[in-house]
């Protein structure tokens, strides 16, 4: 009876396996977010840069709060 | 679209949530294992029974948060609900995998089969190439706004369907001139069973509260983005 | 023009690009009767259960039809323009959605009215019986309808082939179930069970008839 306990540790291997492919996923998706969000900054202040004008484009504050999570 | 600071403070409660669902899910793994009581007819696996069961609940209730965020977003047409639709659906189909894989683990040494074309089993393995369907659907589509559409359209026809099958199925095997197929229906569940499953539905339920409202931020995060480089001309 | 009008002008459309073009019956008929044939291989529906399998054959004969042609029906809409046509007529969306099911209907019904006929003839098998065709009849609803839905919006998407079956197989299954097993149990003689597998089909066609047709504005905004 007590022969089927591997089973039960199978179960449990999959599911927080799952459980962690999903939060690495996530992590990943956060990442990319969080480069683009790089990527668009540095563009811009090459932008304003070039243009010579002051900083403070209208989406500065927008990307400042997509890039704040986590 | 919310203020710094009020994202601020539900950042802040999203991190206490994602905390105490990994101090729950520790408890319940601990009660799991030490303080349930073995069954005496199923032996140890019996107890995969406590996350089988739970992800069950999370998997059928996700379809159920796409359904009512499919209605609200064809009805009302703002992009949270959308959000929120895709959210459910991608940790609706982590736990439905989560539910076919163990649950075919169980039923391996209970019914000493992987698989058996049960009602329950069938409409779950069903539920799981919808949500497969949802995702291939919003993939294919290159209008984002018209993937939201045709993923709320499936979302509320895909929702309504789910009970018709499954009614399908069981009918499909009770009508059936073929043995019925065994169920693992033990006896009333002794008072410490229940202790555990409820602990690890509370725990399980944390967890994916959690797991949504994070979810839920990086597609915000992703739609604001676009929404950006769309300004810039990117 | 009442909406019973505006369906005839929708089906008559369909019916003269059809007519000019011969895209879809045609292919749809030779796909079904080669499925029954190479059926006949695969299960070998010449035995004594062979109304068990028969009934098997016949609707996987049906529903791969209508799914080729029903996909066939959007993207024929899709390159000649005439979608944009229709959606920009003024006539409610509902009312397009009942006009794209009813040229479907017909379509995969002639399709039908020749694979039962031949099905007939080779297997021998009573399929001409009006509770056969019943069943034939609410089945072939219930899959249109979510076919109609679901075709125009596979229409529209990349890998519109595969995205159709995808979303159609799923969601039809009670239909499948409850017409195969409703004609098995007519081919074998056990016309009192068929009851709940009659009002299981009825339920679906009416239940998504009703959604289908709230939904398909949504789906088809361009």
């Amino acid at each position: 009876m007590q022969d089927n306990l591997v089973y039960l540790f199978a179960a449990f291997f999959v599911t927080w396996l799952i459980m962690g492919g999903y939060l690495l996923s996530l992590r990943r998706q956060v990442e990319n977010v969080r480069e683009e969000v790089e990527a668009l900054r540095r563009e811009q202040r090459e932008s304003v840069a070039a243009s010579g004008l002051a900083p403070g484009a209208p989406d500065s504050s927008r990307v400042a709060a997509s890039e704040e999570p986590s | 679209m919310a203020s710094v600071a009020t994202r601020r403070s539900a950042e802040t409660w999203s991190r206490a949530l994602g905390w105490l669902s990994v101090v729950l899910v520790a408890i319940s793994v601990g009660m799991i294992f030490l303080y349930a009581p073995s069954d005496r007819v199923q032996g140890a696996a019996q107890r995969i029974f406590y996350i089988h069961l739970p992800a069950a609940w999370l998997a059928y209730l996700s379809f159920f948060i796409i359904f009512v965020s499919s209605i609200a977003y064809l009805a009302r047409r703002h992009p949270r609900w959308d959000r929120l639709a895709r959210s459910a659906a991608e940790l609706g189909f982590v736990f439905t995998t989560i539910v076919l894989l163990t649950g075919s683990i169980w039923g391996r040494p209970i019914w000493g089969t992987w698989w058996t074309w049960d009602a329950r089993l069938t409409t779950t393995l069903i539920l799981w190439f919808i949500y497969l369907a949802y995702f291939m659907l919003r993939a294919y589509v290159s209008d984002p706004e018209r993937g939201a559409r045709y993923a709320a359209v499936l979302g509320i026809v895909g929702f309504v369907d789910v009970p018709i099958i499954h009614m399908s199925v069981r009918w499909w095997r009770t009508l059936h001139p073929e043995p019925i197929v065994v169920r693992a229906e033990g006896p009333a569940m002794p008072d410490t069973m229940l202790y555990t499953l409820i602990v690890a539905l509370v725990a399980f339920m944390a967890l994916y509260v959690f797991l949504l409202i994070e979810k839920y931020r990086v597609e915000r995060m992703k739609d604001e983005l676009a929404e950006v480089r769309l300004q810039h001309g990117v | 023009m009442t909406a019973a009008r505006q369906i005839y002008a929708i089906v008559r459309k369909d019916l003269l690009l059809e007519l000019r073009a011969r895209e879809q019956v045609t292919g749809m008929a030779v796909f079904a009767l080669l499925t029954l044939v190479t059926f006949n291989f695969a299960f070998d529906l010449t035995g004594a259960d062979r109304a068990a399998s028969g009934s098997g054959a016949l609707w996987v004969a049906i529903i791969f039809a209508g799914l080729l042609g029903m996909g066939r029906a959007a993207a024929i809409d899709r390159q000649q323009g005439a979608w944009e046509g229709v959606l920009l007529s003024p006539v409610d969306r509902g009312t397009i959605f009942l006009g794209k099911l009813a040229s479907a209907l017909l379509f995969i019904g002639i399709v039908e009215a020749l694979a039962l006929a031949v099905f007939a003839a080779l297997f021998s098998l009573p399929v001409l019986h009006p509770m056969v065709l019943l069943v034939v009849c609410l089945g072939t609803v219930g899959f249109g309808t979510l076919g109609t839905l679901f075709s125009v919006m596979a229409a529209t998407t990349r890998a519109r082939e595969v995205m159709l079956p995808v979303l159609l197989f799923p969601l039809s299954l009670p239909i499948v179930i409850s017409a195969v097993r409703a004609t098995t149990l007519l081919l074998t003689d056990r016309q009192a069970e068929v009851g709940p597998w009659i009002s299981l089909l009825l339920g679906f066609d009416v239940l998504f008839l009703g959604i289908s047709y709230v939904v398909f504005g949504h789906a088809v905004e361009e």
